[in-house]
């Protein structure tokens, strides 16, 4: 009896021995691709075969880009007739996932999700960040989620200028609740503040529902957030919106205006996207994004992503490309004139 | 409400409570893989099912989960998650001393009543509960993980200054990486791997897994204990010695779901209460940490309790209380269930069918616990040269799992050595892993709560919510002296 359980054990020790180890050995040595590449070009009528993909994500399990992540690997796994497993790779506020992203073996077998934010690491860290724009090709953009300003439901603030203007009969009073001191958010925050010549006290928060909930339970008086964080709050009715921060109105809060319409010009919002390295044979790029646009098309998936309010926005490869570098641009032009750090 | 606990019993879902809580168990109990990995697991699982399945299912593995690591943590001495290295203190000794099967008897009823308790409360109070909840901002959650902290006290007591130096490595371990406050990086010395911190997995299984590894390694004991149990074949767990803890699990479960409602606080903080006052109330705290089975019965019990507590202000207000709960709170917004005090009324038939899965799990922990207890606390005289290669292997597998990074492999090392040594020099590193938790948790509360009074809330920490905290926070420090204080009180009368 004593014998089988140890065989047992060991057994299962071994196959998670395995498990483990075939991880680092694929996303490994970038340097070899390109010796590689000739054979993975033959390899490219074939791909996937059957073979699995990792998926990584720079966030913990659970997070919103996970969970994204996660939907759509599961309907990309029926698009390509293999299984897409998703890897977290959380740590450095995602640059650990990005840049491992980055230097993975180009072969189509490792995607991963790209946060637009990511790519003001290589301005404002430009000698420790280790990938760039070019380090990557996108295969399409799942969501672009607007940044919003929300406020209690009985506040009497009710735009933009409303708060300039309790800020400058009560300075330094208004409490912004954000999801960090240097995110987004807080940039948006900061500007509206400089420019108006007010003061807003940010706190930060370490995730967005708290720091909505820290306006519904009247510890802060304003969240500045993302539109996908806001509806679960706002479908209860304890708060509302009072700007997003896309450059048109938002689909889902089409009677709120935005910040250019309240005089900020500013836009704040966040894609996520999925891409693979830099290299990576075009013939490879054209099925994964076949597969995500098929995969984004099905009703069910949509219906699945309304019902957890991810605000789904398809871009194919070649605009995502395009708007990476208008990005790229125009937040270098930004940070030559006011760096955000 | 009959017919949601009929969708309940319908067999699919029997069968999803038995595998989750199973699987959960195996989970909880391997080092490294924690809850909430469990849970984030699941969820892909349950994209087909229907909503009140899919959700019994991840309730069964998130609280089965909490429960798995508490076997090894006391057979072994390898906490499987953090949370579980509260039961290492008093369960390990007793399984050294050959009461391996009763203290795993006594942790799995305890923590059925802990979870049956936190179950519960979820399925009576939770509305009117989530008003309070709402109410704790940034001053009242740090005063809170305030109280998580002044247990280091009491357990330094005999040993104080080795108590308080090992408190202090732990607090300075907890300001490493990215200040959540001002967004700076602080101590990583340029390493990306620590820019959001020393990685808690690796530096528990390090510190716990890994140092019992060599001390095992350097006792050349041949096997950890042969249970007394094997000698006389049956569990030395009376029915008069249940009744005896009984007072103190009702209350831990008590604790339990309290500090699990309030969103931010978690297990640690719960376990650390109960356990200092289970041992104000002892008649003999100094067995505590030693083998006594009430310390092992209070954590046990609150430790499992967080579990239904935790899911009140997620259920109603949308806030999780603990990583796990976060990642649960992903699984129900899948499934198009959006928290809120509507779902209790729009979204009857699967919240409820989830909250009777959530007791029923109970009952499958409790018959893990109790028929495979015999089983498991065998695992005490495998020799060594099995077992320690078989603990250093899912150290290694454990650390790394989490962020797939060998540099979390090299850190559980070094963990491992100091852990080591420190136990050679009799330093408990219980107070560390507190401090180095809590320390964090506690430092980004106070901080937030100050740039609140620093715009004006200069009420936060005055107002009532606020002062019974501050009192229970004074109590807590001076109690483990008030034994001395009568003392000396007695003696200068005299």
């Amino acid at each position: 009896m004593k014998k089988i359980g140890v065989v047992l054990l060991s057994a299962l020790m071994l196959t998670s021995l395995l498990a483990g180890c075939s991880q680092p050995a694929a996303s490994s040595q970038p340097a070899e691709t390109k010796a590689a590449e000739t054979q993975a070009a033959a390899a490219a009528d074939a791909y996937p075969g059957g073979k699995n993909i990792d998926a990584i994500v720079a966030f913990a399990a659970g997070s919103a880009t996970d969970l994204n992540l996660r939907l759509l690997a599961s309907y990309l796994e029926d698009e390509l007739g293999t299984s897409v497993t998703v890897q977290n790779k959380e740590g450095g506020g995602g640059e650990i996932g990005w840049t491992a992203l980055a230097n993975s073996k180009n072969d189509g077998y490792t995607i991963g999700m790209l946060n637009s934010p990511c790519f003001q690491l290589p301005i404002s860290n430009a000698d420790t960040c280790k990938f760039t724009i070019d380090s990557f090709i996108p295969i399409g953009n799942m969501v672009t989620d607007p940044g919003c300003v929300v406020v209690a439901a009985d506040s009497e603030i009710n735009s933009l200028e409303d708060m300039v203007a309790y800020a400058k009969d009560h300075p330094g009073e208004i409490t912004v609740a954000t999801t960090g001191m240097k995110t987004s958010e807080a940039r948006a925050c900061n500007t509206l503040a400089a420019e108006r010549g007010v003061q807003f006290q940010i706190v930060p928060y370490d995730g967005s529902t708290e720091a909505i909930n820290a306006v519904v339970g009247g510890h802060c008086m304003v969240a500045w957030q993302n539109v996908g964080d806001i509806m679960t709050q706002l479908d209860q009715g304890t708060i509302k919106p009072i700007a997003v921060g896309s450059p048109e109105r938002s689909e889902i809060l089409p009677d709120v205006p935005t910040f250019a319409e309240q005089g900020l010009d500013f836009n704040q919002f966040s894609m996520r996207t999925l891409a693979v390295p830099a290299g990576t044979d075009p013939e490879i790029v054209k099925t994964l994004e076949a597969a995500m646009a098929k995969a984004m098309q099905n009703p069910e998936f949509i219906k699945k992503a309304e019902e957890s309010n991810i605000l789904l926005d398809y871009q194919d490869s070649a605009s995502m490309i395009q708007i990476y570098k208008d990005l790229d641009a125009q937040w270098r032009a930004e940070w030559a004139e006011r760096p955000w750090q | 409400m009959f017919e949601n606990f009929l969708t309940t019993l319908q067999p699919v879902n029997l069968m999803w409570i038995a595998i989750g809580s199973v699987v959960g168990a195996i989970i909880g109990a391997l080092p490294g893989l924690t809850a909430t990995m469990g849970v984030a697991l699941f969820i892909p699982l349950t994209f087909s099912m229907p909503a009140s399945t899919g959700l019994i299912l991840l309730a069964s593995v998130y609280a089965a989960a909490s429960f798995g690591g508490n076997i090894t943590a006391i057979l072994i001495k390898t906490p499987g998650t953090p949370d579980s290295f509260f039961m290492v203190m008093d369960g390990y000794p007793m399984t050294e001393k050959g009461q391996g099967q009763k203290a795993i008897a006594i942790t799995t009823v305890t923590a059925t009543i802990g979870g049956l308790i936190g179950a519960f409360t979820l399925l009576f109070l939770a509305p009117p509960l989530a008003k309070i909840a709402i109410k704790f901002g940034p001053a009242q959650t740090f005063l809170t993980s305030m109280l998580g902290i002044t247990i280091i006290i009491g357990l330094s007591k005999d040993v104080m200054l080795k108590g308080l130096l090992s408190a202090a490595l732990g607090f300075i371990f907890a300001t490493v990486g990215m200040d959540t406050i001002s967004g700076d990086l602080r101590f990583t010395g340029g390493l990306l791997e620590l820019y959001e911190g020393v990685p808690m997995i690796p530096c528990v299984i390090g510190l716990f897994c890994c140092t019992q590894v060599f001390s095992l390694a350097a006792s050349r004991k041949k096997q950890i204990a042969i249970p007394d149990e094997a000698v006389s074949g049956k569990a030395d767990f009376s029915l008069k010695e249940f009744m005896s803890m009984l007072k103190i699990t009702l209350e831990s479960s008590i604790i339990g779901t309290i500090v699990g409602i309030i969103p931010a606080a978690g297990s640690m903080v719960a376990c650390g209460l109960s356990y200092s006052e289970a041992r104000r109330q002892s008649k003999h705290p100094e067995e505590f940490g030693k083998g006594e089975p009430t310390g092992l019965a209070s954590v046990s019990a609150a430790n499992n309790a967080v579990v239904g507590g935790s899911l009140v202000p997620l259920l109603t207000l949308g806030i999780p209380g603990n990583g796990t709960a976060a990642v649960f709170l992903g699984g129900l917004i899948i499934h198009g269930l959006v928290p809120g005090p509507d779902l209790f009324t729009q979204h009857a038939n699967a919240v409820y069918p989830l909250l009777f899965g959530l007791i029923l799990c109970q009952l499958c922990i409790f018959i893990i616990g109790m028929y495979g207890g015999k089983i498991f606390s065998k695992v005490t005289s495998i020799p060594n040269s099995v077992l320690i290669p078989l603990i250093a292997v899912f150290t290694v597998l454990g650390s790394f799992a989490i962020r797939r990074l060998l540099f979390d492999v090299f850190l559980m090392l070094v963990f491992g050595l100091v852990g080591y040594y420190a136990e050679k020099s009799r330093i408990s590193m219980a107070p560390f892993v507190l401090a180095f938790i809590l320390g964090a948790l506690v430092e980004k509360h106070f901080r937030r709560a100050l740039l609140l009074v620093q715009s004006g809330n200069t009420g936060i920490f005055t107002n009532p919510i606020s002062l019974i905290l501050i009192a229970l926070n004074i109590f807590c420090l001076i109690s483990p002296f008030l034994g001395d204080i009568k003392a000396w009180l007695k003696r200068s009368k005299a």
